[in-house]
């Protein structure tokens, strides 16, 4: 047992830097122009965005709705009213690297770092980080869902998942952590609700438009399927696009 | 098996300690810096433990010992240990966790227990352990691990005498 290099492993894999090696990679797959996303320009409140995305999303999907029960009626009457602390602490926990926290249970929200909810974190700097993270929350899933195979994803089609989001700018990093993460509890991961959720997120972004997303989203998923190998799958497939449309 | 003087960081006191060469380049394994020091000291911060044990653990951090003319970051790397396997062990508690780690250098190994002893006294009273520092943790897989990890890094030097 080497316990330095065990250590050093171990931290390495449990800290994300950063969400985007090359921010502009998604603003051109998104088609976020320089003059459009005004609010994102603007918004140097990144708190304030943050609010407005987590309420959004909150009123959007299913998979917000679970979370935002857990925390209980004085969290959700904060959130609603923009009176926590930090939502951004918070809808990281919900999305993106929260993702696994959420849909493993209390059990996982109680083995972890008590402050996050208190904290942004560090690799949230700007509005796009904010916005990535939060996309990447609601297509990560769709991803894992459709190449996985009975609750287990092969190193193969990590692959193909990691290269379809390298295409969007994310750190190398920042996806293999939240890929480990969400695989771990893949067969509770939540994909209804997305065209709300992507809806939502248009909304509380000028410049976004939901219409782009839906179409990158249903371009990625289709893309991926056609190199996964297990065309079990398409059923799965099928619905999400049903409920794209 | 070669005579080298030693100096406590906390108290000035000096030693003479005899070493072995695997003791000696035992250093290099203490002094490797497996975690950054930002993660460290953010983990001392977010500790749910009294302000008077934070304090304890920062004073630890800084402990070194001079052997010859070679600053050894024992303080350091009881840190790192304590960081790692609170993280990867969220489910013991924190102070037990604490008084395992400080407990077993002290109780096993003398040359490590020498920098550690002003700090016995006020760390069980932060820690409220009414017993003294442990020298068990209550799961056995747990246990086994932290000991081996303190093993590797400090078992060499459990005859070393000072």
């Amino acid at each position: 047992m080497n316990i330095n290099e065990d250590m050093k492993a171990f931290f390495e894999t449990k800290y994300i830097e950063k969400v985007f090696l090359d921010d502009l990679k998604f603003k051109r797959k998104l088609k976020i122009g320089e003059g459009a996303y005004s609010n994102l320009k603007t918004a140097k409140d990144l708190e304030k965005y943050g609010a407005s995305l987590a309420t959004g999303l909150a009123v959007a999907g299913s998979t917000y709705a679970v979370w935002l029960a857990s925390l209980g009626i004085l969290g959700q009457m904060g959130l609603a009213v923009g009176l926590v602390s930090n939502p951004i602490g918070w809808m990281v926990l919900a999305g993106g690297t929260g993702a696994v926290f959420m849909f493993g249970g209390k059990s996982l929200i109680d083995s972890i770092d008590k402050n996050a909810f208190e904290k942004t974190p560090k690799y949230l700097n700007t509005p796009i980080d904010l916005l990535g993270t939060t996309f990447f929350s609601i297509l990560t899933p769709l991803l894992l869902k459709i190449t996985s195979n009975n609750g287990t994803l092969s190193l193969e089609n990590t692959d193909h998942i990691q290269n379809i989001l390298l295409e969007f700018g994310y750190d190398k990093k920042y996806i293999e952590i939240n890929l480990y993460n969400s695989i771990q509890v893949l067969n509770d991961l939540d994909i209804t609700g997305v065209k709300e959720k992507i809806e939502a997120i248009s909304k509380k972004t000028d410049g976004l438009e939901a219409h782009i997303l839906l179409t990158v989203v249903e371009e990625s998923l289709n893309r991926l399927f056609d190199k996964q190998g297990n065309k079990n799958n398409f059923r799965i497939l099928n619905n999400i696009m049903k409920q794209l449309s | 098996m070669p005579s080298v003087k030693i100096k406590n960081s906390q108290t000035g006191e000096e030693k003479i300690a005899d070493l072995n060469e695997e003791q000696i380049e035992g250093f290099s394994t203490i002094n490797e810096q497996s975690i950054d020091s930002s993660i460290l000291k953010s983990f001392i911060d977010n500790l749910t433990t009294s302000a008077q044990t934070k304090v304890i653990l920062d004073s630890i951090y800084n402990f070194t010992i001079q052997a010859g003319e070679v600053i050894i970051y024992v303080g350091r790397k009881i840190i790192e240990l304590l960081t790692y396997f609170a993280n990867k062990y969220p489910s013991v508690t924190i102070g037990g966790l604490i008084g395992f780690i400080i407990g077993t250098l002290i109780s096993t190994i003398p040359f490590i227990g020498w920098i550690l002893g002003p700090v016995i006294i006020p760390l069980t009273t932060a820690l409220g352990l009414v017993a003294g520092l442990a020298t068990d943790l209550s799961d056995s897989v747990i246990n086994t691990a932290v000991t081996e990890g303190l093993n590797h890094v400090f078992g060499s030097y459990k005859g070393a005498k000072v």
